[in-house]
C-alpha cells in the first residue's frame, strides 16, 4: 500500500515536472509490469499538458466514454500523442531519445510480434518498431491507421483532435473493422456532454423571529425607546436562537457582551459572538432545527471517527512522527549553559588563576536558550465550504493536538463558524484537559466563516495564556465568506461584501495584527488548489499546503519546527 | 572585475564611479590578503547596478532571497569591484554584540578588549558581509544600529568611541522565502537599503555554466541549466525540500564529471544526496533521468 502510494506519488512528480506546471492533479499514471512510475511514459503525459491544449483532449476522452471501443480508441490516442510529443520534445531534451528507445525495447521484449491478433497491439508494436529504426511488416488497415495516428509535431489540438475524430469515422464505423479484431461498435457516439450544474451552498437563514410593530406611537421619543427595546428583544430572541442551535454559551450573557465590545468593531461592527463548547440544552425536545443539528453533529462525529480509523496506522505513525519532531525541536532549543572562556564577562575571583597558573580562561560566556514556554491554540475553519473534507480537518487536527499533547505542550482546540451576525466559537478542549483531543471529532461544518473576527477572537482568548510563546495553528481553507459585510467607511452605511478580496484583505489584517503582537500565526491549508494565493495573501510564508494525507506530519513538523526554532 | 562588469554592460558612470573609489580609499598592504578573489561572478545586470548605485551612496546593503540566489557571491564580487578587504561575519542563535564589536579579554596582566570583526572592519574600511543576519536574535545586536545608520560610530561601554571609516560598508544577506523564516525586526531592516534577489534565470545559469565550464558543449551546458530549473520548480512547488537544489553541488559535480566521473554518479554525490530522504532522492533522480542519459561519458559532455 505504501509503496502503491509512493509510486504514484512519483508518476505525479515526473509529469509535473514534465509539464512545468504543478497546479493540477494528472487523471492519468503510467506504470511498468512491477508496478514502477514508468519515467518514459509519464514525462509524455506531462509533455502533452505542457505542449497541447489539454482541456479539448480531456472532452475527447469524455466524448469517447460514451463509445464501445473508448479503451482501444485511448490507447491509440495515446500512441499518437506520444509520437508528436517526443517530436517536440526532444529538441529540448535530447535525453528523450535514449529514454525513447529503451522504453521502445521494453514494450516489444515484452510481446510476441506473430501471435498477435488484436489491431491495437499490431499498430503498438509497429509503431515502436518504427521508433527503434525498423521497418515492421503490417497488414493494411494497421499501416493505414498507423500512418494517420502518426501526428506531426508541427500540428494543433484541434488539428490532432480533428484526424482522431477522422480515424475514428473512416476506420472504426460499422462492419469496417473486421471480426477478428474484435466485436462490433454498439452505441452511436454522444458528441455532447450535458455541463454540470453547479450548486453552490447558500447559508441559511434559518431564524424566523416575529418583530413588527404593532402600534403606531404618535411620540417620538416612545417610538426610541420602542425601537431600543425591539433591538433589545431582537437581540435577545437570537442569541437564545444560538444557544438552543450550538448549544449553551459557556460565558455568562454580560461577559459575552462585554468581549463582543471589545471585538466587534471596526470591520466587525454589529457582529455578535458566542462561545460554547456544544453541549445543549435539556429541553430541545420542542425545536426541531436544534434536533435536526444535535443529530447531525452525532452522525458527523461517528464519521470522523470512522474515517480517523480506517487510516489507523498512518495516522498513529503521522502522529509518532509529528511527537519527534516537535520534541527534538525542543530538545535542540532548551539548552542553557555556560561556559568558562577567554573572553566574555570577567570573572574576578578567577584572576588569581592567571597569575599563579597562566589559566587565560578567566570569564565566563553564557550561551543561553530559553527553555520553552509554550502554548499552542487550534483552530479549525468550521464553514460549510469544508463540508466535504470534514473527516479529514477533524483527523489533521486531532494529530496535531495528540502529538503536542503528547510534548507536554498545553494545547486548546475550537472550531469557528458564522451564522447570521454570530461568530460562533465551538471550543473542543481547554489547555489542561489533556485527556480530551477526542472531542475534535465533534467537528461540524456549517454555515459561513467570517476569519478576521475568529482570529481575532482567539487571539483575545490566547491572551488569558499565561506562555510567553503562543502558536495559533489554523487549519482553514482560506476563503473568508460571511453574509454580514463590512462597512467600507466609518461613516457610510454602504457595506462591501465579506468574500473575495475584501474578506482576504480583513483577515490578512487580523494575522498581521496577531504577529505583532507576538503571536506565531500558522495556517494548515485545507482547501483547493485555486484558493492557494489567497491563503498567501493571508497567511505569508507560514502555510502548509498539504497535497498527500502521509506528508502530513512531515510538513506540520517543518512549520512548528520552524516556529519553536524561531522563539 | 571591473572588465567583467562592462562585458555584462553594466551602466559605464558607475564604472567610472567605481574607479574613483578605488583610487580615492586606499588599502593598507597587509590587509589586500582580505580582497576576495572571487570564483564565480554574479550575473545580473540590473542588481549588479542597484547594488553599486547603493555602495557608492554610502548606504549599506540587505540581500533578500531563497537559497540558491547568489547573495554571497554578490557581496564577495562587490568586495572585489570596489576592491576592499571583506570580513566575513556569520550569524546565528548566540551572536550578540561581543561577539561582534569586542569584548573583554585579559592580556598581560590586565583586561583589554579585544577586537570583534565589525569593529575591525569599521576602523580599516571594509566591507562587512553579515550572512543571515536574520538568525541572530534581534534584541542581542541592537548595538550595531549606531554602527549601521547615519551615526557611523561604535560605541562600546567603558571604552572610546569610534567613528566608522568612511569606505566601511556592511551587506547583509538574509534568508527569506520559505515556511517560517525569521523575520528581521524593523529598527534593523530600515538600517538598510533592500533589495530582493531573484533566482538566478536560464540564460544567465548558461552564461555561468559557460563560464566555468569553456569546455563544455553548448548542448550539454543546456540540459544542465535545464536540470537546475526542474529542480528549483518541484522545490517552489513543496514536493521536494530545498536540500537537492544546489547550485553549488551541480558545479562541484560537472567539475567531477570532467575528471571523468560518470555524469549520473557525479549527480548523486552533488544534488541527489543532499537530501537525506530516500523518496526525495526517487523524485530527483527522476528529474536528472529526464535530462541526462544514464550512461553519459565525458567525451559527450566536453569538446577536449
Amino acid at each position: 500500500m505504501e509503496t502503491e502510494n509512493k509510486e504514484k506519488e512519483r508518476a505525479f512528480n515526473i509529469i509535473w515536472n514534465a509539464s512545468g506546471e504543478y497546479s493540477f492533479k494528472p487523471e492519468i499514471e503510467a506504470y511498468d509490469e512491477n508496478g514502477k512510475a514508468d519515467i518514459y511514459l509519464n514525462y509524455i503525459i506531462g509533455a502533452v499538458h505542457k505542449y497541447y491544449d489539454y482541456s479539448l483532449l480531456e472532452n475527447f476522452f469524455n466524448d469517447l466514454k460514451e463509445d464501445a471501443y473508448q479503451e482501444l480508441l485511448k490507447s491509440l490516442t495515446w500512441i499518437g500523442l506520444e509520437n508528436c510529443t517526443y517530436e517536440r520534445g526532444k529538441v529540448e531534451r535530447p535525453v528523450l531519445e535514449s529514454l525513447r528507445q529503451s522504453y521502445s525495447k521494453k514494450i516489444l521484449s515484452g510481446c510476441d510480434a506473430a501471435s498477435t491478433n488484436y489491431l491495437f497491439d499490431e499498430i503498438r508494436i509497429a509503431h515502436f518498431k518504427k521508433a527503434l529504426g525498423e521497418n515492421p511488416k503490417m497488414t493494411g488497415l494497421a499501416s493505414k491507421i498507423l500512418n494517420e495516428l502518426e501526428f506531426d509535431k508541427s500540428m494543433s489540438t484541434e488539428q490532432i483532435i480533428r484526424r482522431l475524430n477522422k480515424i475514428i469515422r473512416v476506420y472504426f464505423r460499422f462492419g469496417l473493422i473486421p471480426s477478428s479484431y474484435g466485436g462490433k461498435r454498439k452505441i452511436p457516439r454522444r458528441r455532447h456532454i450535458i455541463p454540470f450544474l453547479r450548486l453552490f451552498k447558500i447559508a441559511s437563514y434559518k431564524y424566523s423571529g416575529e418583530i413588527s410593530f404593532k402600534k403606531k406611537e404618535s411620540r417620538f421619543s416612545k417610538l426610541i425607546s420602542n425601537w431600543f427595546k425591539l433591538i433589545e428583544l431582537r437581540d435577545k430572541r437570537q442569541r437564545e436562537y444560538m444557544q438552543k442551535l450550538y448549544g449553551i454559551s459557556i460565558l455568562p450573557e454580560s461577559q459575552t457582551k462585554a468581549i463582543e465590545q471589545v471585538l466587534c468593531t471596526g470591520n466587525h461592527k454589529n457582529c455578535h459572538m458566542h462561545f460554547t463548547c456544544g453541549q445543549f440544552e435539556d429541553n430541545i425536545i420542542n425545536n426541531r432545527d436544534a434536533i435536526y443539528h444535535r443529530d447531525a453533529v452525532i452522525r458527523q462525529r461517528e464519521k470522523n471517527k470512522e474515517h480517523y480509523k480506517k487510516d489507523l496506522a498512518r495516522n498513529n505513525n503521522s502522529i509518532s512522527r509529528l511527537t519527534n519532531e516537535i520534541k527534538n525541536a525542543i530538545l535542540a532549543n532548551s539548552e542553557s549553559y555556560s561556559i568558562r572562556s577567554e573572553f566574555g564577562k570577567f570573572m574576578a575571583e578567577r584572576v588569581w588563576r592567571n597569575f599563579y597558573l597562566n589559566d587565560n580562561k578567566i570569564f565566563i560566556k553564557n550561551l543561553k536558550d530559553d527553555i520553552k514556554n509554550l502554548s499552542v491554540d487550534i483552530m479549525l475553519d468550521a464553514s460549510s465550504s469544508q463540508a466535504n473534507r470534514q473527516e479529514i480537518i477533524a483527523s489533521e487536527g486531532y494529530i496535531i493536538a495528540e502529538s503536542l499533547t503528547r510534548c507536554r505542550i498545553p494545547v486548546k482546540i475550537y472550531s469557528f463558524f458564522s451564522e447570521k451576525s454570530y461568530t460562533i466559537i465551538n471550543l473542543f478542549r481547554d489547555y489542561d484537559e489533556t485527556d480530551k483531543n477526542d472531542r475534535i471529532f465533534n467537528y461540524y461544518s456549517t454555515g459561513c466563516n467570517r476569519d478576521g473576527l475568529a482570529i481575532r477572537a482567539a487571539l483575545h482568548m490566547m491572551k488569558d495564556s499565561e506562555s510567553e510563546h503562543k502558536i495559533l495553528i489554523i487549519l482553514s481553507d482560506g476563503v473568508p465568506n460571511d453574509t454580514q459585510g463590512i462597512p467600507k467607511n466609518e461613516s457610510s452605511r454602504i457595506r462591501c461584501d465579506y468574500i473575495g478580496t475584501c474578506g482576504v484583505n480583513d483577515t490578512a489584517m487580523e494575522v498581521r495584527k496577531g504577529r505583532q503582537d507576538g503571536v506565531s500565526i500558522l495556517c494548515v491549508f485545507t482547501g483547493l488548489d485555486e484558493d492557494i494565493p489567497d491563503a498567501r495573501r493571508i497567511y505569508g510564508c507560514d502555510l502548509a499546503c498539504i497535497k498527500s494525507p502521509k506528508r502530513f506530519a512531515d510538513i506540520v513538523g517543518v512549520l512548528i519546527q520552524n516556529e519553536l526554532n524561531n522563539m | 572585475m571591473l572588465d567583467f562588469l562592462r562585458e555584462e554592460e553594466i551602466n559605464e558612470n558607475l564604472i567610472d564611479e567605481i574607479e574613483q573609489f578605488r583610487k580615492y580609499y586606499n588599502v593598507k598592504p597587509d590587509l589586500r590578503y582580505r580582497i576576495p578573489n572571487p570564483k564565480y561572478n554574479y550575473y545580473g545586470k540590473d542588481i549588479w547596478e542597484e547594488a553599486i548605485t547603493v555602495l557608492l551612496c554610502g548606504e549599506n546593503l540587505l540581500l533578500v532571497g531563497p537559497k540558491a540566489t547568489g547573495k554571497n557571491v554578490l557581496a564577495e564580487n562587490l568586495a572585489a569591484a570596489f576592491q576592499r578587504p571583506i570580513w566575513n561575519i556569520s550569524f546565528h542563535v548566540n551572536t550578540d554584540s561581543s561577539s561582534l564589536i569586542g569584548t573583554d579579554t585579559f592580556k598581560n596582566g590586565e583586561v583589554v578588549l579585544r577586537h570583534g570583526p565589525i569593529y575591525e572592519c569599521a576602523i580599516y574600511g571594509g566591507f562587512g558581509v553579515l550572512d543571515e543576519i536574520n538568525m541572530a536574535k534581534n534584541e542581542s545586536i541592537a548595538l550595531l544600529h549606531a554602527t549601521l545608520d547615519f551615526r557611523r560610530i561604535i560605541d562600546i561601554p567603558g571604552y572610546e568611541k569610534i567613528p566608522l571609516d568612511d569606505a566601511t560598508r556592511f551587506i547583509a544577506t538574509m534568508n527569506y522565502g520559505y515556511a517560517g523564516t525569521r523575520e528581521l525586526n524593523e529598527a534593523l531592516a530600515s538600517r538598510f537599503m533592500v533589495i530582493q534577489m531573484p533566482s538566478i534565470s536560464f540564460a544567465n545559469l548558461k552564461k555561468l555554466l559557460r563560464r566555468e565550464f569553456p569546455n563544455m558543449k553548448e548542448e550539454y551546458i543546456e540540459q544542465f541549466a535545464g536540470l537546475f530549473k526542474d529542480i528549483q520548480k518541484k522545490s517552489e512547488s513543496s514536493e521536494i525540500s530545498t536540500k537537492p537544489l544546489d547550485l553549488r553541488g551541480l558545479i562541484s559535480s560537472i567539475h567531477l564529471m570532467d575528471k571523468g566521473l560518470d555524469a549520473f554518479k557525479a549527480l548523486q554525490m552533488g544534488i541527489t544526496n543532499k537530501s537525506f530522504d530516500s523518496f526525495e532522492q526517487q523524485l530527483v533522480e527522476d528529474v536528472i533521468r529526464l535530462r541526462i542519459p544514464e550512461k553519459l561519458k565525458r567525451g559527450e559532455i566536453f569538446t577536449d
